[in-house]
């Protein structure tokens, strides 16, 4: 159930001019471009969206399959969407299967939507293939630090990102090892009907939650006993700092979605 | 890995009935308590294999004892209320109360203090001696192993490195070494006054040690004016 191939985080450590920009300007990048990919409507928006992100990838050096191989999770979604859209969408109809039919609005339709999902998919994976789930949080805790001023905890939110991502593994690996030692009583988590495997996964959540309590305590003792209280005061090893190259990333990156939004409005 | 020729590897080989007769005991295993009450976390692993009623019962008890737990005094109570040493033996008692024929315990003395190892190596013991269990113990406590083991096997980078009497095992210094194990005290002054020429069987417990040393060195001692 739980093997070693369960990834988290997909950060792939490359030395790019993607991997070196600042968080707060990819996340910034990856929150406008999904913005401009739900407001564009015309084919050539999301050919240059593409073309863009496609140019960025390259300049991340991430190999190609790398960023389809995030696209895997999602075919199912994608082809359940193309089949609705294709089937159920009431327009002149080209082809009949049985009681289906197939209507060409419907397939133009359905292929806008998934092209809209992949390049999606793309964007948010560009920046988390080049970002490394620590930099993520300092980006996200740098971008929402504003907010402070208004009793906002935005350092507070980091840190406990930056903890869950840390324990996911380690949490991960427990489970595991609780599962084994159950099974070596007797439980059988594999068979069953729906209410006994429900019932099942007790024996595998109690010990797995009073685990996870008594790493929290031990944890927040390790970090008061090295005099963490918060972010007040507080240095950081890497400083987050706006650089020429970012302001030349975001300008281009405010360009292209200004240039395909207007695409699509006009040809539209 | 073949148990009772069984070959677990295989397909379709009988996992249940190989889990009920090898008890496997996981290092920490009170770990993977969970139920409210020492009695219920005991009967979980034999009501998983159907066992019910009286026998349950039956079964507990006798786990509970085997390990030196009062069933009376602990059967109703939370199992995270115990001392750490008592829950190890709770979390052995409930693999226990499946009656395997091997008990397989991973570092069990681990983060015990001296008393609860003691009791634990002594219930160990007795597994072995009055129900006849087989009991594999693996440890990187030489000490562990001189108090209670018969046959050693050294593991190396997964391949069998050693497999003989325990005695064979201890009697030879630079092995043990060589397998980056560090002979205990006990042990290290056995080694030192054979290196002095006595010859000093290594011993098992302080007491060996003592009686060869009786015996062997200090015989040739003139004996005490004062006859005994």
């Amino acid at each position: 159930m739980f093997g070693k191939s369960v990834v988290i985080g997909q950060y792939i450590p490359l030395d790019s001019a993607m991997h070196r920009l600042d968080p707060r300007s990819k996340i910034f990048f990856v929150a406008l471009g999904i913005v401009t990919l739900f407001l564009v409507q015309s084919w050539l928006s999301f050919a240059l969206l593409g073309g863009f992100f496609a140019l960025l990838a390259l300049f991340a050096r991430l190999p190609f399959q790398y960023v389809f191989k995030s696209l895997r999770p999602l075919w199912v979604l994608l082809v359940l969407t193309l089949c609705l859209h294709v089937f159920f969408t009431p327009d002149e109809v080209l082809v009949f299967f049985g009681f289906l039919r197939v209507s060409l609005g419907g397939l133009f339709k359905g292929l806008f939507i998934v092209a809209r999902l992949v390049l999606l998919v793309v964007a948010t994976t560009l920046l988390t293939l080049t970002t490394s789930p620590i930099e993520l949080t300092d980006g996200i805790e740098g971008l929402l630090s504003p907010l402070k001023r208004w009793g906002f905890p935005a350092h507070e939110l980091a840190m406990m990102m930056t903890i869950a991502l840390r324990f996911i593994p380690t949490l991960l690996e427990e489970a595991d090892r609780i599962m084994k030692a159950q099974m070596a009583r007797g439980v059988d988590f594999e068979s069953g009907g729906f209410m006994k495997r429900i019932r099942g996964l007790v024996p595998l959540l109690v010990p797995l939650f009073v685990s996870a309590f008594r790493r929290a305590e031990d944890l927040a003792v390790a970090m008061e006993s090295r005099c963490y209280r918060g972010g007040i005061g507080r240095t950081r090893l890497r400083v987050l700092r706006f650089e020429r190259r970012d302001y030349v990333f975001l300008s281009l990156s405010f360009l292209v979605f200004a240039l395909s939004l207007s695409l699509s409005w006009l040809t539209w | 890995m073949v148990v009772d020729g069984v070959d677990t590897r295989v397909r379709g080989a009988a996992l249940r009935e190989i889990r009920q007769k090898v008890g496997l005991v996981f290092q920490y295993p009170e770990d993977q308590m969970f139920e409210e009450t020492v009695f219920r976390e005991i009967a979980f692993a034999p009501r998983n294999m159907g066992v019910e009623g009286e026998e349950l019962e039956a079964r507990v008890r006798w786990a509970m004892e085997a390990v030196g737990l009062n069933y009376e005094a602990l059967k109703d109570k939370s199992p995270f209320e115990l001392s750490g040493g008592q829950m190890r033996r709770v979390a052995i008692a409930s693999i226990l109360s499946m009656k395997p024929e091997v008990l397989v315990l991973d570092e069990p003395t681990a983060g015990l203090d001296p008393q609860g190892r003691t009791t634990l190596l002594e219930r160990l013991q007795d597994l072995r001696k009055q129900w006849g269990l087989t009991v594999v113990l693996v440890s990187h406590n030489v000490e562990d192993v001189a108090r209670i083991a018969e046959r050693v096997v050294v593991l190396e980078g997964g391949e069998v490195v050693f497999d003989g009497p325990v005695r064979e095992f201890f009697a030879c210094e630079h092995r043990m070494r060589q397998y980056g194990i560090i002979p205990s005290p006990l042990l290290r002054a056995a080694f030192l006054l054979q290196a002095r020429g006595f010859e000093v069987n290594p011993p098992l417990t302080p007491l060996e040690l003592y009686r060869e040393i009786e015996e062997k060195v200090l015989v040739r001692r003139k004996p005490c004016s004062a006859k005994v």
